[in-house]
């Protein structure tokens, strides 16, 4: 069941009523069933994963939780812990390898005995990858580190775990949360408050704007001119690489807004997922507001571990390096997600470096606007290159793209109306165009602490309610939902 | 408390304005075929005469407004496009929600069919989007979507699905696929022009060769899909005290629908209704009176078969001529818009043959001159001139025309047609 499906505006508010009449008891039974039931009407068959990952790392935990009480030895305590760990740790990666990595691991090592002039015949599997995979796997996994470090409790009460792990609204694509923030907040069931209600009704109305209105309809020039990439060149392929920088921005951003929304509805706070990303003026920037929560799991527990920035800078950048290459194998399976994660990490890597240089001069005034300028230009653009690996189905296509874009001149297309006749007429391709400026403004208001959100509470009652009902009216009007169009997935869930 | 009631009275504002603009919306983003053929049947509040339902043989085939012109009988073509029994049955069932008539006509063309619906989901558009939403339209659009039958044809590659998905929302709320409309809204759109022909459709076209017929999914057999909803039909008629008339409307029917046509000989003997199979009666002529396809009536062969069932009706069912009755003065007004709209359609007409066709059983007078012998052995030429009992004339003046078609009507010239060497 997607957000943006009928589906959801059927079953959401019969879980938003029955949250807030059933008694405080049995509330998290009941985000525990409907989390479940939301998640099975993808596949009833993904549940049998979800449920069997929950129970190992909810035994793990307990079992961490019984070597902390009965032995005493420090070493041998830190050792069993650490077996515990693993053990739980290797059983969750199984099942993300065989679901997510198994086909592209036999591929890789065909290519590569290919190359030895070996060759063999292995299957390819046909493997259905449940949706969200990598999302609860990782915040479940978050869990059983932090039990692994004493940084949080060990939860025994089963329900709550579950809940933590498969709460819905984040279930699929995140935020990915860690166990400090959900799990305190499960304790206590929160009772209803209309102005946080409607607070997570207008957050959710502005994701279903960015999937619906934005992601949903740049989606057709963007499919438009990467599936058929042959019959296009140049400027069509930076108008699609652009275009899909807003997508995939919406699309996520969209999702992560719906999520944050229909969980404030329900009292639960998540945490913020993007913060105005393509305003940054460096890549590592970018990266601290961009996919917050994975940014923040990747640092917890894989940049940190590895030793950060404390074992000098050459082990720093490949600390860096060897994140921005797991991030890419997180993305897919595919070697154009991992040249995507490597040139991030190359990014971020020269970024930390240049910084480092540029502190050095002490730049005021005009030369400093200039320097942030020119630092969100070149990092739009650096951006924009990366994102053409991730969209495009392999790395032959996505080098004749490059290759296009420096070699084809063709910018009369945007004069002579050629851009109107992919997948977007003139009247769609204007309107994303409209509304991407009202994303952009909403983003610098945002940058500068300027809620719209707060600014639309504070209205009077009849204007409050007026600017919302036209905003849902708005959005059921030009978003992209319904038969006519074939509404697309969010794009994360595949991750 | 008093808060609380202050919030709940927002939310009840806002869910308001909500209502209201989607509800013009609606309306705005509407295709308007459907509403283009029902209003007229919305607007009328008094009781009719004769109902005519089916497929699109029926509404191309049986144009109320003749029949109230020469019969005086006030009557609605409910046929849609592609129409199987089972949804003529909820069109049925949805149309008496809103208005009576004394006899229904069915057109029992596929009723060996096991179809619920057309496999063209649009057709179920035209058929639906004007009903306001309500139980029966509910119960129609759960029924006709729970159509197996036509899943195993989609599975056996019989037809190819349309793209659409074949959803009930996307008919119990239109807006839910029209809202993409927004960019391709026209003034027609703002201001509808609703058809004045009674839900009948002329189909303007004349056969060139005999077709050969293939239709899907059609098997003769005893209590079909189509069979049981034929039934039904009856069954809701005689509850609610309405005569039912069954027809077969003429085409080149091949074998199997020719098996139909007997085949509903004995329904209508086992029910007890009235029964006209236009495939054994010599009303059309299968040259001129068949559109390009063959298989649905132009307006010349309509005229013919709407004159047949008028008569039958009245000498049968003794039904009242309504011509002086006030309470349905606006089918005068009406019969006036509609003859213009038939002058339009001869003037569009630049074809000699089509024109002609037009032309036959239409109160017109006719003036035509010939200038060319060839003309005589034009074999449709002479069957079409025959049936509109001219004689033509010879061209006097110097021209270099070989053929003047002069059209009056009511003693005024509406049209010409000039063909020259």
């Amino acid at each position: 069941m997607s957000f943006n499906s009928i589906n959801f505006l059927i079953f959401f508010p019969i879980v938003v009523l029955g949250y807030f009449i059933l008694p405080k008891k049995i509330k998290n039974i009941w985000l525990l069933i409907s989390s479940y039931f939301f998640y099975m009407c993808w596949n009833p068959k993904y549940a049998i994963i979800l449920a069997t990952c929950t129970a190992v790392i909810y035994l793990s935990g307990i079992l961490m939780d019984k070597v902390n009480g009965q032995i005493s030895d420090d070493k041998k305590k830190k050792r069993n812990k650490k077996l515990i760990l693993l053990g739980s740790v290797m059983i969750n990666f199984l099942f993300l390898f065989y679901f997510k990595y198994l086909n592209f691991a036999i591929s890789t090592f065909t290519e590569l005995f290919k190359g030895f002039g070996i060759s063999f015949n292995v299957p390819q599997f046909d493997i259905i990858l449940p949706v969200g995979i990598s999302f609860f796997l990782f915040q479940a996994l978050s869990y059983s580190i932090d039990v692994y470090r004493n940084d949080t409790k060990v939860e025994k009460n089963f329900i709550k775990y579950a809940l933590f792990v498969s709460f819905f609204p984040q279930l699929v694509a995140g935020p990915i949360e860690k166990s400090k923030n959900l799990l305190k907040q499960l304790d206590k069931p929160k009772t209803f408050d209309f102005s946080r209600v409607r607070d997570g009704f207008l957050l959710m109305l502005w994701g279903y704007f960015l999937k619906l209105v934005i992601a949903d309809r740049v989606a057709y020039f963007v499919d438009t001119v990467y599936n058929d990439y042959s019959f296009y060149s140049g400027m069509y392929f930076i108008i699609a690489t652009l275009l899909f920088a807003v997508q995939i921005y919406c699309d996520f951003a969209g999702y992560s807004t719906i999520a944050i929304g229909a969980a404030k509805i329900l009292g639960i706070d998540l945490t913020k997922n993007f913060d105005s990303p393509y305003l940054s003026t460096s890549i590592s920037s970018f990266w601290k507001r961009w996919h917050i929560s994975l940014s923040d799991w990747f640092k917890d527990y894989i940049y940190i571990p590895l030793g950060g920035n404390k074992k000098g800078i050459v082990r720093k950048c490949i600390n860096k390096l060897i994140v921005f290459l797991i991030s890419g194998l997180w993305h897919g399976a595919n070697i154009t997600f991992v040249i995507w994660g490597l040139l991030n990490g190359l990014f971020v890597v020269i970024s930390d470096l240049l910084k480092q240089l540029f502190k050095k001069f002490n730049t005021k005034g005009l030369s400093k606007v200039l320097l942030k300028v020119c630092g969100f230009v070149v990092t739009f653009v650096l951006v924009n290159f990366t994102w053409i690996f991730f969209r495009a189905p392999n790395m032959v296509t996505a080098t004749n793209i490059i290759n296009s874009i420096f070699t084809t001149n063709n910018s009369n297309i945007l004069h002579e109306g050629s851009i109107y006749s992919c997948g977007l007429d003139i009247y769609n391709f204007w309107l994303a165009i409209i509304c991407i400026a009202v994303l952009l403004i909403v983003d610098i208001c945002n940058r500068r602490g300027f809620a719209i959100r707060e600014m639309i509470a504070k209205q009077k009652g009849i204007i409050r309610w007026t600017i919302i009902a036209l905003s849902i009216v708005f959005i059921l009007t030009f978003g992209i939902w319904g038969s006519s169009y074939n509404a697309q997935n969010f794009i994360y869930f595949q991750f | 408390m008093k808060n609380n009631i202050k919030k709940l009275f927002g939310v009840v504002i806002t869910l308001l304005i909500v209502f209201c603009l989607l509800s013009f919306l609606t309306n705005l983003f509407e295709r308007k075929d459907s509403i283009n053929k029902y209003a007229d049947f919305f607007k009328q509040k008094n009781k009719y005469d004769v109902w005519f339902l089916g497929a699109s043989h029926v509404i191309n085939g049986i144009y109320p407004m003749e029949l109230y012109n020469k019969h005086g009988i006030v009557s609605y073509n409910l046929g849609g496009h592609g129409n199987q029994i089972a949804t003529t049955y909820w069109t049925l069932v949805n149309a008496l929600d809103y208005n009576t008539t004394d006899i229904v006509v069915i057109d029992c063309m596929m009723i060996s069919g096991n179809w619920k619906a057309s496999d063209n989901y649009s057709y179920l558009h035209f058929t639906f989007d004007a009903f306001p939403f309500s139980i029966n339209k509910v119960k129609a659009i759960t029924d006709l979507l729970n159509d197996d039958e036509l899943m195993k044809s989609y599975d056996r590659g019989d037809v190819i699905p349309s793209g659409e998905p074949r959803e009930a929302i996307n008919l119990l709320w239109d807006f839910s696929i029209y809202h993409s409309r927004w960019n391709e809204l026209t003034s027609g759109d703002i201001n509808p022009k609703y058809s004045i022909e009674k839900g009948a459709e002329q189909r303007i076209s004349i056969i060139k060769e005999k077709p050969i017929l293939k239709l899907s999914g059609l098997n003769m057999e005893a209590f079909s899909t189509g069979d049981v909803y034929l039934r039904k039909i009856i069954n809701e008629c005689k509850k609610r005290n309405i005569k039912v008339v069954l027809t077969y409307l003429p085409f080149y029917a091949n074998d199997i629908y020719t098996e139909e046509s007997k085949y509903v000989y004995d329904v209508a003997k086992e029910l007890d209704v009235d029964y006209i199979n236009f495939l054994d009666l010599d009303i059309i002529d299968y040259e001129t009176d068949l559109c390009e396809d063959g298989e649905h009536l132009n307006p010349s062969g309509a005229r013919k078969v709407t004159n047949y069932i008028g008569d039958y009706l009245q000498e049968k069912y003794d039904i009242e001529n309504k011509k002086d009755d006030t309470k349905y003065s606006t089918w005068n007004d009406d019969y006036k818009k509609y003859i213009e709209l038939k002058n339009q359609k001869i003037k569009e007409c630049s074809d000699i043959y089509t024109k002609l066709m037009l032309l036959c059983g239409d109160d017109v007078d006719i003036q035509l001159n010939i200038n060319d012998e060839k003309l005589y052995e034009d074999k449709l030429f002479m069957k079409l001139i025959n049936q509109l009992k001219i004689k033509p004339q010879s061209i006097m003046n110097n021209t270099n025309n070989i053929l003047e078609l002069y059209i009056y009507r009511d003693g005024s010239l509406i049209d010409t047609l000039e063909i020259t060497q």
